[in-house]
């Protein structure tokens, strides 16, 4: 059973005044009911009961003033367990980062009011989270072949349940639906603008049919184990993380041709390398040269990583997940390409293992299929940078003194100046530049 | 068909298999000259006589173990202790000597005893008169545990019970003997018996499975009727038997409505219905939707108070908060 204590609702509260108590002893209570309302310094606010179950005994009459802190009523938890498990919090692994972007794109997807806080329990990259569900739900996501944590739980605590998994299904969602060209990995349009730059792969966003209750003017939908791990992960980034921002253009040109010719004649087994892959392998020799980017600020040291592991973010239903391609340094583009090709894949239809998303150690994240130009990602815990990439779109621009029609493409690193700094960012990206754009240097 | 008291079946069974076997003979506190502290043997003393009808002495040990020693050289004792709350001081008897005598005498004798007695509370009997100590038996290997819920069940039970070579433990209910169902003619059912071992689906259900038995069965009866009208389709199992105990009747219809509930009255800890969770788990771990919950009574000695012995019974309306947090909707 839980016990519900006077929250501190304000910093300068100290005490409260349970102005009046709108369940009564015996009143089953669900996670999110408001059990009082409580008199502050400053307002009178709510106070919310965070578990399905029974409130059992009021401990404080309305009109009596108690400390913070203070046990004020008795929840008899559901299930007739002794203590409720805190809601939610067991999500994705995912090292997970943000389409953040600024002035000029259009805003981020949809998210929705959360019922519950997530428990504060920070995630490492190693660590599996596992998604509350029932035994029977499991069974049935396997054979459906849908990814548990893409599916919004209604259940006690957030436990996903059969009717979760069959609504999900029944909308369709899971499955790989076709999207426009320039969606997949292989999509090989030629270089007239808008360029398919490649990733984060979109399905169609149909929001799973999370439970909801709806009122004239609002809707409240809960949220997947993947996208309470989003927000918690990507609020712990902002808040911990002292971001920095370095943007640059590269001239795509002659990666373009490079990559006409790679793409000519595939042989069997081979697939099209697209520009993200380029760009993952300029990272990767990038980050080979300059390990100090490859480098994480952990428990006050910094943390040399030895492998160059380049995650790659991917829209997917109810989520975003960066799976990694390892070892960017030391694989070709091709391999490269086919290995990100399988990822995004599984990525897609909700196959993703979580071996498939540990480990990274730089993160790119490319909205350039959308003709965003350029934009600035939130920093993926615990790396110390991202790479945000945009469209690569004709420009004029002045070569010699001529004015001349180039590919472009803008390049932004988001990085914690803990561990790197302006100086070092810089040369990383005239790096990158280099490699970009002379581009048969990425293939040895 | 006719609409009898489970009293008055068990008291017409008794006479019935007392007629058809000789060897059948009855044992007890007041149940010949007293007919019975409740009536279950009303008029069997005359009808049958002294050494058919035997009054014993307070003395549980005793009289058990007599029916032991009766049992094992042919005849068939139907033992009647006046509430299960007193079977305790002849636990030894039956523990160590009926349950085991057929397997350490290597099967040269069995002991085909019959023990009857009521269990449960709510009559103000208070905590030493209202237990519910039928788990201890189902626990023994050895014994049979019955528990008809109803005068059909009852007479089909007992029965079964007497004609069965082995010891067992056929449970009442006080608030039973007065409770009404339908039998049929007693010249003209077939001389019908219910195997031991099998449980009954009582309705039909398809969102929860309730497994109760005895006087529970008829709470969680009502309660399903109540939840209808809330849009929950329950489906109750009647186990009628707790050793053996019909796990396949149980597991089949978990399979089908993925969630179960237990409505017991004994207490919660070590309990039937820790068998049958676990049992749901080991067995439909993939077929469960939500923890199967235990619903029992709180684990206190009764009170004599009224109000505070309604409070620690299992009741309905803590069957109907077990099923609501369930049976979680979609809204």
């Amino acid at each position: 059973m839980a016990e519900v204590t006077m929250p501190r609702l304000s910093d300068t509260m100290t005490e409260g005044v349970i102005a009046s108590w709108l369940k009564k002893e015996g009143d089953p209570v669900k996670k999110g009911d408001v059990l009082a309302e409580i008199e502050t310094d400053k307002a009178t606010m709510e106070l919310e009961v965070y578990e399905n179950g029974v409130l059992e005994k009021i401990l404080v009459q309305a009109g009596q003033t108690v400390p913070i802190g203070q046990v004020v009523a008795i929840v008899a938890a559901a299930g007739g367990a002794k203590a409720s498990p805190a809601p939610a919090t067991v999500a994705a692994p995912a090292p997970v980062e943000a389409i953040a972007t600024p002035a000029p794109v259009a805003a981020a997807p949809v998210q929705v009011v959360a019922p519950a806080p997530v428990a504060a329990a920070v995630a490492t990259i190693q660590s599996g989270e596992r998604v509350k569900a029932s035994p029977l739900a499991r069974r049935l996501a396997s054979e459906y072949q849908l990814d548990l944590q893409t599916i919004a739980g209604s259940g006690p605590g957030g436990r996903v349940v059969r009717d979760d998994v069959e609504a999900y299904k029944a909308s369709g969602n899971g499955a790989t639906v076709a999207t426009p060209a320039p969606a997949a990995v292989a999509a090989s349009a030629p270089m007239v603008a808008p360029t398919p730059v490649v990733a984060p792969a979109t399905p169609p966003v149909e929001a799973a049919p999370a439970p909801t209750t709806t009122s004239s003017d609002v809707e409240i939908i809960n949220l997947s184990m993947m996208q309470q791990t989003v927000a918690r992960r990507l609020t712990e980034s902002k808040q911990t993380v002292p971001h920095f921002y370095v943007s640059t253009e590269v001239d795509m040109t002659e990666a373009v041709k490079l990559r006409e010719q790679l793409n000519s004649k595939l042989k069997e087994g081979q697939v099209k390398v697209s520009f993200n892959d380029l760009v993952v392998k300029a990272c990767g020799i990038a980050l080979e040269q300059m390990p100090e980017v490859n480098t994480f600020y952990k428990d006050g040291k910094f943390q040399r990583n030895k492998h160059v592991n380049i995650g790659v973010a991917v829209d997917v239903p109810n989520g975003l997940v960066v799976p990694v391609l390892h070892d960017c340094n030391q694989k070709g583009v091709r391999t490269l390409a086919k290995e990100a090709k399988a990822l995004f894949e599984k990525a897609r239809t909700g196959k993703l293992r979580p071996e498939d998303y540990q480990g990274g150690t730089f993160s790119v994240s490319n909205l350039g299929m959308f003709n965003v130009t350029h934009f600035q990602a939130v920093i993926n815990p615990p790396e110390s940078a991202i790479l945000a990439v945009g469209a690569i779109q004709e420009k004029a621009v002045v070569i010699n003194h001529e004015i001349v029609i180039r590919s472009r493409m803008s390049l932004t690193l988001s990085a914690d100046h803990r561990v790197l700094y302006g100086a070092t960012i810089a040369r990383f990206l005239g790096l990158l530049q280099s490699l970009l754009e002379n581009p048969f240097d990425l293939l040895g | 068909m006719a609409v009898t008291t489970y009293r008055q079946v068990l008291n017409e069974t008794l006479a019935q298999e007392m007629t058809r076997d000789e060897n059948v003979f009855l044992m007890g506190e007041e149940i010949g000259v007293f007919e019975g502290s409740y009536k279950v043997t009303a008029g069997l003393l005359d009808k049958f006589g002294p050494r058919r009808v035997r009054d014993t002495p307070i003395a549980e040990e005793g009289f058990v173990g007599a029916a032991i020693g009766a049992a094992m050289v042919g005849l068939r004792p139907v033992v009647e202790i006046m509430t299960i709350n007193f079977i305790v001081v002849a636990l030894d008897q039956i523990l160590n000597h009926a349950a085991k005598i057929h397997y350490m005498f290597g099967g040269q004798t069995a002991v085909p005893m019959v023990i009857r007695t009521p269990g449960g509370g709510g009559q103000q009997l208070a905590a030493t008169h209202s237990q519910n100590l039928e788990v201890w038996f189902a626990h023994i290997p050895g014994l049979k545990v019955v528990a008809p819920a109803n005068p059909y069940d009852a007479r089909g039970l007992l029965r079964s019970a007497i004609r069965d070579n082995d010891p067992v433990i056929f449970l009442e209910h006080l608030a039973l003997y007065n409770s009404k169902g339908e039998v049929p003619e007693l010249e003209a059912d077939n001389d019908y018996t219910i195997p031991i071992g099998l449980a009954e689906v009582k309705r039909e259900g398809s969102d929860i499975t309730i497994v109760s038995y005895s006087r529970m069965t008829s709470v969680a009866l009502e309660v399903a009727e109540k939840m209808q009208g809330e849009g929950i389709s329950c489906e109750v199992i009647d186990l009628r038997s707790l050793r053996p105990l019909d796990t396949a009747t149980i597991i089949n219809s978990v399979k089908k409505t993925s969630r179960a509930v237990v409505l017991e009255e004994d207490w919660r800890s070590y309990g039937i219905g820790a068998e049958i969770a676990a049992t749901l788990q080991e067995e439909a771990f993939d077929y469960l939707d939500a923890p199967v919950l235990r619903v029992a009574s709180v684990e206190v000695p009764l009170p004599y108070s009224k109000p505070l012995e309604v409070a620690a019974l299992a009741g309905p309306e803590q069957l109907e908060n077990a099923i609501r947090r369930t049976v979680t909707r979609r809204n």
